[in-house]
C-alpha cells in the first residue's frame, strides 16, 4: 500500500439472506422428554411470592405500564407486523434453498424483497404472520439496488400495503425499527438508529463486459440495528412506521449482526417500483465512468490535485455518454447541475434519484487547473 | 391457542450461555482471587461502591433513560453472579479444575436463587457472589433440566438479601423496552437493553428438547448471562435468559429467555419437591410425513403412537399402539392410533404435544386427544401421570 500507512481492515460485507434449511427429520422414535438429572431434594418452605401466581387474560391493550416511546414501539408492531413476511425459496421439485424477508408493498398485494433473496427460486412460498400461504413470483428485478417485486397469488386481504417514507429526509441518530425473520424466526423486531447515510453497495450483477469494476447502489443506511442472516428484503422503519429502507446487507466477521447493517434506501424503491411491475426491469441512465472509492492525501499529491470536494475521473468507457462529450480520464468533476459534488457516491446519488436515460446533465469539470462546462446526454446503463 | 411453530434446522447453533472456562493453567489465580471473575483474562478492576457524582454535574437523563438508571439501582442488589466448579479428568493432564460462571437473582429472603440448570450442571462446588462483594457456598435445591431452570441456596442474613420482584409473562408485548442483568464474559452485574423482538418463541435446547413460550429480544446476551433477569421498565422480572441463536458464540441480537410463566410454575416446585413433575402420557409416537410416509388413505399429519407403557396414562386410557414388523431396510407399521389434536387443537408435531402439556396441565389433570382408529375418529381423555424418573 502507498506510504504503508494505512492499516488494511479486515472485514466482510455479507448479504444475509444465505439461511440454509438443511437436514432431515430423524428417525429414532422419541418419548416425551425425561428428566434425567438426580436432583437433591432439600427441605425448603414454599415461598408464598412466588405461588402466588398472577393470571391476567391476554387483550390487545397497550399497558399503562409502558413508558411513552414503548407504547409507541407497542402499537408499530401491531400495525406494521401484518404487512412483513417470510419468503422461503425452492429450488427444482420443492427443495428448499433459503429464506428472506419482504414487506406488502403496493395495494394489489405485491411483495417487495431483496433480489439475492429470490435470484436462484424456481417456487416462492409467502408465509404471513398469521400462516396464511401463498404462492409467488419474480414480476421484476433489479440486481443493481437489489430489488425484486414478487406478484402475488390472490394476496391475503389482511396485509395492507406498508406506507412508503421518504429516505432523503432521514437523519442520522434518529430511531429505526427491523422487522424479519433472522435465523428464520418469524416476525422478529428489532431497534437500533440510524448510525451513517449514504454508503454505497456493490451491484449484485457481474459486469463481465466492462472492465470497470461494478456499478454501485448509492444512499444506503446504516444502522445498528440488529440484522442477521434471514431479515434480508425486510423494512427498516422510522418511529411513525414508514418504511425508509430494505434490510439487504450487513458487515461483519462472523456472519452475523455486529451493529453494523446496512438497508436500501426506500427513495429507490419508490423510483423503480411502477417499472419493475410495468416493465419487469428499470433503465438506469449512464454516464459511463469510474472512480475511485476514495480520494486520499497522498493520491491528491501524486496528481496535482489541490481540491479534496469533488470525483475524481479514473476510466472513461470509449463509446460511453461521457466519452462522447469529450470526459477523458484524469477530469475532476466539482459540479453536476450547479450542485456541489464530494464523493463519487453524490455523484451516483444524483443520477440515479433526479436523471434517468436521455436527460442532459452539466458537468463542472476542473482540467489544468481550468475550469470547463461540458453538457453529457446520459444514456442507458447497459 | 393455536401454536405456530417456526423450527428450522439451521446451521448456526443456539448457544447455551454457561461461560465456560478451563482453567488448568491458572487455577492458581482462581484458587486466590475468589472476586475476580475466573472466566475472563482480561484483568477487571471491581469497583464496590459507585462514586457518587454531584446532581450538577450529572448530565440530564430523558425520561427512558431515567426509568434504565432506576431499575439498575433498585434491581441489581437482587442479581448474583454464580461460578461452577467441578474436576475433569484430561487424559494427558490427570485431574482439571474446571470453573464455569452464570448469573442468578435472589427470589426470597430465605436465600433460595434462582438461576438456569445448565449454569449449575455437574457441579462439585456452586459459589454465589453477592453484589457486595460477599462469597457464599450454595446448595442445590431443585432443578428441572427440562425447563433448564435450578434454584439454588445460600444461608445469608435476611438483611442483605434483596428479593426481586416478579412480573406477569402474560401481557407482555413485542417492542416493549426490556433490561438484562447479568455477567457477560464474566463482568459482574452489567446491564445491556433492547426489546422484545418476538413472543411464544419455540427453541431447541442442545439436548435436543425443545422449550416453549420463551421470550425473543435484541438485548445483548452472551456467555455469562445464563441465568440472569430479563425486566421489564419496572424493574419486574419477565424471564430467565437462557440461550442465543449465534454463529459467533457472542451476541447477534437474537436472545432468549425462559417466561415468568413458567418460573412461577416450577419454582414453587422445586423450593417444595426439589424437582417438578411433568404430566406424562406414557406413549411412543412418529410423526407422519415428517418421520413416517403417511397411510394411503388417512390424515397426512398426526403422531403415530408406536409404543405405550404399561401401566401408563395411554395404556389405561385404552390407547392402541401399532404393530410394528421389519421389511428389509425400513420397518412398517400396522394400525394403531393416529393422534391428530390435543383439546380439539390440532397438531403435527411432537414438540406441539409435548409443549401443550407442559404449559397447560399438571400431574392428575385430564386431557383430550382426537384420534384416528381404524379410519374413524375418536376422541379419549386421558389422566395424566407423572413423568417417571429415569
Amino acid at each position: 500500500m502507498r506510504h504503508g500507512t494505512r492499516v488494511a481492515g479486515k472485514w466482510f460485507l455479507v448479504f444475509i439472506l444465505p439461511l440454509v434449511l438443511a437436514g432431515t427429520a430423524c428417525l429414532s422414535p422419541v418419548t416425551t422428554p425425561a428428566p434425567t438429572a438426580t436432583v437433591v431434594v432439600a427441605d425448603t418452605p414454599a415461598a408464598d411470592d412466588l405461588s402466588t401466581k398472577e393470571v391476567v387474560e391476554t387483550e390487545p391493550i397497550i399497558i399503562s405500564s409502558f413508558s411513552p416511546d414503548e407504547a409507541s414501539l407497542v402499537s408499530l408492531y401491531h400495525k406494521v407486523n401484518p404487512s412483513v413476511v417470510h419468503i422461503k425459496i425452492y429450488g427444482d421439485g420443492g427443495l428448499p434453498l433459503g429464506s428472506g424477508s419482504g414487506f406488502v408493498a403496493d395495494e394489489d398485494g405485491r411483495v417487495v424483497t431483496n433480489a439475492h433473496v429470490v435470484r436462484d427460486a424456481v417456487h416462492i412460498e409467502i408465509v404471513y404472520y398469521n400462516s396464511a400461504r401463498r404462492f409467488a413470483s419474480v414480476i421484476g428485478l433489479d440486481a443493481d439496488a437489489d430489488l425484486a417485486v414478487l406478484e402475488v397469488d390472490e394476496p391475503p386481504l389482511d396485509a395492507p400495503a406498508l406506507t412508503l417514507g421518504n429516505s432523503d429526509q432521514v437523519q442520522v441518530g434518529q430511531n429505526v425499527i427491523a422487522i424479519g425473520n433472522p435465523f428464520g424466526y418469524q416476525g422478529s423486531m428489532t431497534v437500533g438508529i440510524i448510525s451513517g447515510l449514504g454508503r454505497r453497495l456493490d451491484s449484485q450483477r457481474d459486469l463481465q463486459t466492462l472492465n470497470q469494476g461494478k456499478f454501485s447502489n448509492p444512499g444506503i443506511i446504516q444502522t445498528d440495528a440488529a440484522i442477521n442472516p434471514g431479515n434480508s428484503g425486510g423494512p427498516l422503519l422510522d418511529s411513525e412506521g414508514k418504511v425508509i429502507g430494505i434490510n439487504t446487507a450487513i458487515s461483519s466477521l462472523s456472519g452475523s449482526s455486529s451493529g453494523v447493517g446496512f438497508a436500501s434506501p426506500i427513495d429507490t424503491l419508490k423510483k423503480l417500483l411502477p417499472h419493475l411491475i410495468a416493465e419487469g426491469s428499470y433503465d438506469y441512465p449512464w454516464l459511463g465512468v469510474s472512480s475511485l472509492p476514495e480520494l486520499d492525501l497522498f493520491t491528491m499529491q501524486e496528481l496535482g490535485i489541490t481540491e479534496s470536494r469533488g470525483v475524481l475521473i479514473t476510466n472513461v468507457n470509449i463509446g460511453g455518454p461521457a466519452y462522447a462529450a469529450g470526459i477523458r480520464a484524469g477530469d475532476f468533476i466539482v459540479e453536476i447541475d450547479g450542485r456541489q459534488l464530494n464523493d463519487f457516491g453524490d455523484l451516483i446519488g444524483y443520477l440515479v434519484a433526479e436523471t434517468e436515460p436521455g436527460t442532459d446533465v452539466e458537468f463542472h469539470v476542473l482540467r489544468d487547473g481550468e475550469v470547463e462546462l461540458i453538457t453529457v446526454t446520459l444514456g442507458k446503463r447497459p | 391457542m393455536q401454536r405456530i411453530t417456526t423450527r428450522h434446522l439451521i446451521t448456526a447453533s443456539l448457544t447455551l450461555l454457561l461461560l465456560l472456562a478451563f482453567t488448568s493453567i491458572a487455577c492458581n489465580t482462581v484458587e486466590s482471587l475468589p472476586n475476580t471473575p475466573g472466566a475472563t483474562s482480561t484483568p477487571i478492576v471491581l469497583v464496590a461502591t459507585p462514586t457518587e457524582i454531584s446532581s450538577e454535574d450529572a448530565a440530564p437523563l430523558d425520561y427512558t433513560e431515567e426509568r434504565i438508571v432506576n431499575v439498575y439501582d433498585r434491581v441489581k442488589p437482587s442479581v448474583v453472579h454464580i461460578t461452577n466448579r467441578s474436576e475433569v479428568i484430561d487424559f494427558w493432564r490427570g485431574i482439571v479444575p474446571r470453573e464455569g460462571s452464570g448469573s442468578g437473582f435472589v427470589i426470597d429472603s430465605e436465600g433460595n436463587i434462582l438461576t438456569n440448570y445448565h449454569v449449575i450442571q455437574d457441579a462439585q462446588e456452586i459459589e454465589v457472589l453477592l453484589p457486595g462483594g460477599a462469597v457464599y457456598p450454595a446448595d442445590l435445591v431443585g432443578a428441572d433440566p427440562y425447563n433448564d431452570l435450578a434454584v439454588v441456596q445460600i444461608s445469608a442474613p435476611s438483611s442483605i438479601l434483596v428479593p426481586i420482584e416478579m412480573g406477569p409473562s402474560k401481557n407482555l408485548r413485542v417492542g416493549q423496552r426490556v433490561i438484562a442483568i447479568g455477567n457477560p464474559f464474566g463482568l459482574d452485574w452489567t446491564l445491556t437493553t433492547g426489546v422484545v423482538s418476538a413472543l411464544g418463541r419455540t427453541i431447541e435446547t442442545e439436548g435436543g428438547q425443545a422449550l416453549g413460550e420463551v421470550i425473543q429480544t435484541d438485548a445483548a446476551i452472551n456467555p455469562g448471562n445464563s441465568g440472569g433477569p430479563l425486566l421489564d421498565t419496572l424493574g419486574r422480572v419477565i424471564g430467565v435468559n437462557t440461550a442465543i441463536q449465534s454463529p459467533s458464540g457472542g451476541s447477534v441480537g437474537v436472545g432468549f429467555a425462559i417466561p415468568t410463566e413458567t418460573i412461577l410454575r416450577v419454582v414453587p416446585q422445586l423450593l417444595s419437591h426439589g424437582y417438578y413433575p411433568h404430566p406424562w402420557l406414557g406413549i411412543t409416537t412418529y410423526e407422519l410425513t415428517y418421520e413416517l410416509r403417511p397411510p394411503q388413505e388417512g390424515p397426512e399429519h398426526g403422531l403415530l403412537v408406536a409404543a405405550i407403557d404399561e401401566n401408563g396414562p395411554a395404556d389405561i386410557a385404552g390407547i392402541q399402539p401399532a404393530q410394528a414388523t421389519r421389511q428389509g431396510r425400513s420397518i412398517l407399521f400396522e394400525g394403531g392410533d393416529i393422534i391428530i389434536a390435543v383439546d380439539r387443537i390440532p397438531i403435527e408435531r411432537r414438540d406441539d404435544l409435548t409443549i401443550y402439556l407442559e404449559h397447560n396441565f399438571r400431574v392428575g389433570e385430564t386431557v383430550e386427544l382426537t384420534m384416528i382408529r381404524d379410519s374413524e375418529e375418536i376422541s379419549l381423555d386421558i389422566d395424566l401421570q407423572e413423568q417417571p424418573h429415569r
